[in-house]
């Protein structure tokens, strides 16, 4: 105490005979300071690298970064549409204009490239679909053979309605020799889902709908695709199409990749307003969440800053009746700030999605010392008809070194968290440490100049010395103190039941803005994915170790599913090359002249003429004649069938409508139809042709762009996904825990959240209980007394208590953004024990009394203290919501115990006034 | 020359229209007629008001069988129908087996003229040589749809009677044929006459 009281009067008997050259350095510094922060300060929004920069994980995870893209960072492009064709048709237009855009787009990865794995479409199929696709084939070789030959739509329905005829003659004169298990194609019923497929593209084609629908999906069962649609990146049961988009990276901007992320947005509504007003369609990934987020971070933060030196100028001049010292305290106040960014921009460069909430808390408490300084210098003014510079040394002289000391234990309650290791925390704990001491050097400094010529003059008029001598916020008698003491009991007994009901939630969306596009996108995959998003990863180097760690992983309860480069490979294929053998001698060639063309390189039909259209009539009416619903019924035909027949005629009736009417369009239309339904037929038979008679698909097969993402070079990636909610901090230890016992080099998502979260936890308990230790050994230094330094921790243990108590109360979790509120919350508790104790300590107080200035002062600072951390809860970014909310009532309840409790506690002790008499009067010789 | 000339073609003229008007009497050889007549009375018979409802289904199916029985040729029907099966059977088992078939294509026929047959309308195309017999053709018309339905015609006693008939192209001679060899091929000829056997008792209850 001695140190700082001579400190506080060498630098007080410095600055005050040179106002001016004080103000003029601080101006100019603060200057330098602000340019320095625009032009060199960025933002980071790693989460990984706010552990550690040298985190094994983060190099380790480098390397899995090579398997996504090879490193690259990317958006993920959410397309959600009425239709699959709708989807493909926006996708490909916003494809488009990525591709045209170098300057913000790397490349997009939308689709691997069907014809790359066409060949090995049948060996995806499940061995009994296989069956079925032979059996199907074999039942209907006529229609194979014929269609081989020509595969046309007339002759197709011609086809039909020649099988459809047989089937009913036979089922007519001899469907008594069927047996009740069919062993013969022609016992089989009569199943009409595939003519319903067929006729209903056909008619909706008709209609004017230009989606076609391939019928194959229903004549092969499992075995049949449209390669127009085939290879796209669906998700969700394929209601969600997804892209995977390459931003450029440009430098000097806040994020590199923000203006690409704004481009591909604009790029997206330009679409939307130009035909595609049915989709939806949005971005999201790790990197657009980053942006988002500290877009809305960036902004909220500005807006918080500028709002919580508002509210505190605006308290201040409430309570100090006027704006002359306020405007001293917010200029002070200002010039730290400047001087805090300054150096931030020298020695660290770079703010985090921690640290970028300095400004608005070192608002709220960095301004607390001006106001103690103010808080006395109102009372010295009352009590003395001194100049203003007498009055100004008699401040720095009573109340300097407590301020001090309260800075300093502040300041202290921020550094400790460099000894945590967590990047993210030791950052903000300099700049948050840093910042009080240099608002405190402003305080020292600034603002004792700008007082000797902006501070009011004289005394307080219209009050006499003696009567102002006797104010006291506080006068407890010893009834009074013996309830303070029992509701406080109470209270924290209370609080600790609350504090039961808190827990930890690792959940990052629930940190993110609810608004935020991205994380609105993010949330509707998580809705729509089949299973978790998230999946943990091993890097190894051999085939067998990729078979033998995969079926570890799979064995663990706590495993949902593993990928890996072989699992992207048929199963079984060697059982079922025999069926694929089969089916290749039962599929004719196709006819020579359109073997061997694509179903591109097919030459449209002839024109649709009038003898054409009149047999596709004449066959279509033939069939009609056979879907007889209400005498099948009375046959025995079963309510689907009827049902089916129903549908039949039904769009048969609209087919022959739209077929007798006659107009360009619809003769357009037709042949449209004939020309897809031709070259649909000829691609289904190049599939089942070429796929039943290749050879096994291998890894070499694979199409690289989805290759490269489980292989590159030798090095083969396990995807693993966890069961259960990853979210849940419970779900993701175990997962993370037992992956670790099958492998210890595991990563992967799930592994970093768990390492993020963990090393975080860890920090902010080892961030409070550092920063307790500092203060406590700072307080025990100076006041020389165990006692009275477990005394002035008493508003913050209980404060404590109360602030987890009421998140328990109000549904409150402890997060990522939010476990930081209690080392926040030391630095203010500590700080209003100290100046309660110190001027306890003066001698001033009697039993149960808290003298005005002391009280207004603690009030005040604790006032601009829950602004600070109260506006933060105008953001949209629940993280930093959160964080305010148990920042403020964390400095609410502390604020509480700090003028109830602890002149309580002080009451039971003797007055020390001697004490301090006997120090100043040391300090002075 | 002139004259030469109007000659030749008075002649032409006169041998045009002599073939023109021998085509129709040609093509409608009685077999048409005879196929238009059954017609009429099976749709007669189908649309008589005092054989309408549920109560009289039995009593109209019992003249339509008998206008059935009168007019095809069912027991040529069972012996072409069972192809070479018919000369390695005894006399008996062809008496049995001509029975049945006779019986069930009938009770099948009837069945399906009771259910299906309404006062249709009904275009004649026309008929042509098939091999020894004659295919008359018939297409039942109804909005939106229709149904080709041939009928193969032979003269027996005199009479134009029905041979078989093919339904969109479909003959039930050859439907026949083609699933009892189907069945043969796997189950004995006792079990076919015993399948057919049950079929007929099953259709008592037309």
């Amino acid at each position: 105490m001695k140190l700082l009281a001579w400190f506080t009067e060498k630098l007080v008997a410095w600055v005050l005979p040179r106002p001016r050259l004080v103000l003029i350095v601080a101006l100019l510094s603060a200057v330098a300071s602000l340019w320095l922060a625009t032009t060199r300060l960025g933002v980071e929004t790693d989460q990984l690298e706010l552990v550690s920069p040298k985190l094994p994980l983060i190099t380790r995870s480098a390397m899995l970064d090579q398997f996504e893209f090879h490193g690259k960072t990317t958006f993920t492009l959410v397309i959600k549409a009425p239709s699959q064709d709708r989807a493909i048709e926006f996708m490909k237009a916003v494809v488009s204009k990525i591709n045209a855009d170098p300057k913000h787009f790397q490349g997009v990865f939308y689709r691997v490239n069907p014809d790359e794995f066409k060949k090995w479409l049948l060996y995806y199929l499940d061995k009994n679909d296989l069956v079925d696709l032979r059996d199907t084939i074999g039942q209907n070789s006529k229609m194979v053979q014929n269609l081989s030959e020509n595969p046309d739509l007339l002759n197709f329905f011609t086809l039909v309605n020649d099988d459809m005829a047989s089937k009913m003659v036979g089922q007519l004169f001899t469907g008594f020799l069927d047996d009740k298990k069919p062993s013969t194609p022609k016992g089989k019923p009569m199943d009409l889902e595939f003519m319903i497929k067929v006729l209903g593209g056909f008619s909706q084609y008709l209609s004017g709908n230009p989606e076609y629908v391939s019928p194959w999906s229903s004549f092969f069962k499992s075995g049949s695709w449209d390669l127009q649609k085939e290879g796209y990146l669906w998700q969700g049961k394929k209601k969600l199409l997804v892209a995977e988009v390459m931003p450029s990276k440009v430098k000097g901007e806040v994020s590199k990749t923000l203006g690409s992320l704004e481009r591909l947005r604009s790029d997206i509504g330009e679409l939307k307003a130009s035909g595609f007003s049915d989709v939806e369609a949005g971005v999201t990934g790790q990197e657009a969440l980053n942006n988002d987020q500290m877009l809305t971070a960036m902004s909220d933060m500005t807006k918080a800053t500028w709002l919580s030196l508002l509210g505190v100028i605006l308290v201040m001049a409430l309570f100090l009746r006027g704006f002359r010292h306020p405007l001293i305290i917010a200029l002070t106040l200002l010039v730290g700030l400047c001087w805090t960014f300054g150096w931030t921009a020298i020695f660290i460069g770079h703010l985090n999605i921690l640290s970028i909430v300095f400004a608005p808390m070192l608002c709220g408490l960095g301004v607390d010392y001006a106001i103690h300084w103010f808080a006395r210098f109102e009372e010295e003014r009352t009590l003395t008809d001194a100049p203003r510079l007498e009055i100004i040394k008699n401040v720095m002289g009573k109340s300097g070194p407590g301020i001090m000391l309260a800075g300093i234990s502040t300041a202290f309650s921020f550094l400790p968290f460099i000894l945590t290791g967590f990047r993210g925390l030791m950052e903000l704990g300099m700049i948050t440490g840093m910042g009080i001491l240099f608002i405190l050097i402003a305080d020292f400094t600034v603002l004792p100049a700008l007082s000797c010529y902006l501070a009011n003059r004289g005394p307080v008029p219209g009050r006499s010395a003696g009567k102002r001598k006797e104010r006291y916020l506080l006068r407890l008698g010893p009834k009074g103190i013996r309830a303070i003491l029992a509701a406080a009991i109470v209270f924290t007994a209370l609080g600790v039941i609350g504090a039961s009901h808190v827990h930890f939630s690792l959940n990052p969306m629930r940190l993110q803005s609810k608004n935020s596009e991205s994380v609105h996108w993010e949330k509707v995959m998580v809705e729509n994915s089949d299973r978790s998003i998230l999946s943990a990863a091993l890097i190894t180097n051999s085939a067998q170790e990729v078979e033998k760690e995969s079926a570890r992983f799979r064995a663990l309860p706590t495993v949902s599913d593993v990928d890996n480069v072989f699992s992207l490979l048929p199963d079984d294929q060697e059982a079922k090359i025999p069926i694929l053998r089969s089916i290749a001698q039962a599929v004719p060639g196709l006819k020579s002249s359109i073997a061997g063309l694509s179903a591109a390189n097919l030459d449209p039909p002839p024109a649709g003429d009038a003898a054409y259209k009149a047999s596709l009539i004449d066959v279509l009416e033939r069939i009609n004649f056979k879907m007889q619903p209400d005498q099948a019924s009375k046959w025995g035909a079963s309510k689907p069938q009827v049902q089916q027949m129903s549908t039949v005629r039904t769009f048969m009736g609209e087919i022959l409508q739209s077929l007798h009417k006659s107009s360009p369009a619809r003769a357009k239309r037709l042949l449209q139809y004939r020309e897809r339904f031709r070259k649909d037929i000829v691609n289904q038979w190049s599939i089942i042709s070429s796929g039943s008679s290749a050879s096994p698909m291998t890894i070499r097969d694979i199409p690289a762009q989805l290759r490269d993402q489980f292989y590159q070079n030798g090095r083969y990636v396990i995807r693993i996904y966890p069961k259960g909610a990853i979210w849940q901090e419970g779900t993701l230890t175990d997962f993370v825990k037992s992956l670790e016992t099958v492998n210890p080099g595991v990563l992967g998502d799930p592994v970093s959240l768990y390492v993020f979260s963990s090393a975080f936890k860890k920090a902010s308990i080892e961030a409070s209980v550092y920063a307790l230790i500092a203060v406590a050994l700072i307080l025990l230094l100076t006041f020389k007394s165990l006692r009275l330094m477990l005394i002035s921790l008493v508003p913050l243990i209980i404060g404590s208590i109360w602030t987890v108590g009421l998140m328990g109360a109000t549904g409150f979790d402890f997060n990522l953004a939010n476990s930081i509120f209690m080392p926040l919350v030391v630095g203010a508790g500590v700080e209003y024990g100290v100046i309660i104790l110190y001027r306890w300590r003066e001698g001033m107080s009697g039993y149960g009394l808290l003298p005005y200035s002391t009280g207004k002062g603690v009030i005040l600072a604790a006032l601009t203290t829950t602004i600070g951390f109260g506006v933060l809860m105008i953001s949209e970014n629940q993280g930093i919501f959160s964080l305010g909310f148990v920042a403020w009532s964390g400095s609410i309840c502390v604020l509480l115990s700090a003028l109830l409790i602890l002149p309580s506690i002080l009451s039971f002790m003797n007055n020390p006034a001697p004490v301090l008499e006997k120090e100043t009067k040391n300090a002075t010789c | 020359m002139p004259r030469v000339r109007h000659w030749k073609l008075l002649l032409f003229a006169s041998c045009f229209m002599t073939l023109w008007a021998a085509g129709p009497l040609r093509a409608d050889s009685g077999a048409t007629a005879k196929v238009r007549s059954v017609l009429d009375k099976a749709m007669e018979i189908q649309t008589n008001p005092s054989l309408q409802g549920t109560s009289h289904r039995k009593e109209r199916a019992g003249i339509i069988r008998k206008l059935i029985a009168q007019n095809f040729l069912s027991s040529e029907m069972a012996k072409e129908s069972l192809q070479e099966y018919w000369g390695r059977i005894s006399a008996s088992q062809r008496a049995q087996y001509r029975t049945l078939l006779t019986a069930i294509f009938i009770d099948s026929y009837t069945r399906q003229v009771v259910d299906f047959l309404k006062q249709e309308k009904i275009q004649y195309p026309g008929e042509s040589p098939e091999g020894a017999f004659t295919k008359v053709k018939t297409v039942i018309m109804r909005t939106d749809e229709h149904i080709p339905v041939d009928y193969i015609m032979e003269q027996s006693g005199g009479k134009w009677m029905i041979r078989d008939v093919l339904i969109d192209g479909v003959g039930i001679v050859e439907t026949y044929k083609s699933s009892f060899a189907t069945f043969l091929g796997a189950h004995s000829f006792s079990e076919l006459i015993q399948r057919m056997a049950i079929q007929k008792r099953a259709n008592e209850g037309l």
